[in-house]
């Protein structure tokens, strides 16, 4: 749906993955934010909290794929 | 000139708060939980800190009240059925499908990181009572940590305080301990049975006393 001339979805579609690129560098973050605190304190279920830390960073790698492809 | 009576020496016997029984005894303690996730737990089986002595004993490991988790548990639930009750709305008809269903995803995405941030909040900002000191660990943000511990033998006073019906009804309340340390005041927040902490760090302030007396100081 050009307007002017300008891909607006096209625009839509970079902002988007912009948008989901910096939520993957934030996904990092907390993987790195949860060895830190496991590092701090070990009082047991450490493996499975780093574990969710990991698996929420493929979904937003995969998040970002489908994206990627389908926009 | 030789003694004519003289005394047996009293071996004063460890307390059972700093020196808990040990094996299947241990597991009987009021307050001992196996659960990784308990608010109050009395000699707990696992509970290592970065500072932490090879030789000194954790005694309680305290945490926040679990139904002090209830806001942020409000928000996932509301966030997670919201696109169900919006759907009905034609409010995002505007975009295309491909777009519509891209926003979905990132919704639950954004809603799911609430919620973990909220659990590794609450997980990891604890207190602990080791049989020489008072640690504090606090995570405020997602990059930044604090670390405080004052020893016993700093502790000056120690006041616990309960008010309002939520925190009467679940028995949480905060314990105020002023120190004569760097840092002068430890506030533990709503952590289940105040008055057990209380009662718990006053144990270990008098055997504290009696080691110094006996010279027994580590």
């Amino acid at each position: 749906m050009p307007i002017f001339n300008i891909p607006v979805w096209g625009i839509a579609k970079v902002l988007v993955l912009i948008a989901l690129g910096l939520y993957i560098v934030i996904s990092g973050v907390i993987i790195r934010q949860v060895q830190l605190m496991i590092d701090t304190l070990e009082v047991g279920l450490e493996m499975q909290v780093k574990a969710v830390a990991i698996i929420h960073f493929v979904l937003a790698l995969i998040v970002f794929l489908i994206a990627l492809i389908i926009l | 000139m030789p003694d004519i009576f003289v005394s047996k020496k009293k071996e004063s016997a460890p307390s059972e708060t700093t020196h808990p029984p040990q094996g299947k005894a241990k597991h009987t303690l009021p307050g001992h939980s196996h659960n990784p996730l308990a608010a109050y737990c009395y000699h707990p089986d696992k509970a290592n800190f970065e500072t932490k002595d090879k030789k000194e004993v954790v005694v309680l490991l305290l945490r926040r009240h679990p139904i002090t988790n209830l806001k942020w548990m409000l928000i996932f639930f509301l966030m997670f059925f919201a696109p169900i009750i919006v759907g009905d709305f034609p409010i995002l008809d505007f975009l295309p499908g491909e777009f519509r269903f891209v926003s979905l995803l990132g919704w639950y995405l954004i809603t799911f990181v609430l919620a973990f941030e909220g659990f590794l909040t609450w997980f990891f900002n604890v207190n602990i009572i080791t049989d020489e000191r008072v640690v504090d660990i606090d995570f405020h943000s997602l990059i930044y940590k604090e670390v405080s511990d004052t020893n016993i033998d700093n502790i000056q006073d120690v006041t616990y305080k309960m008010g309002g019906a939520i925190r009467t009804i679940f028995n949480y309340g905060d314990v105020l301990i002023q120190t004569a340390g760097e840092k002068p005041n430890f506030e533990f927040s709503a952590v289940p049975r105040p008055d057990e902490v209380a009662k718990v760090l006053q144990d270990i302030m008098v055997e504290e006393e009696q080691e110094k007396l006996e010279g027994r100081v580590r």
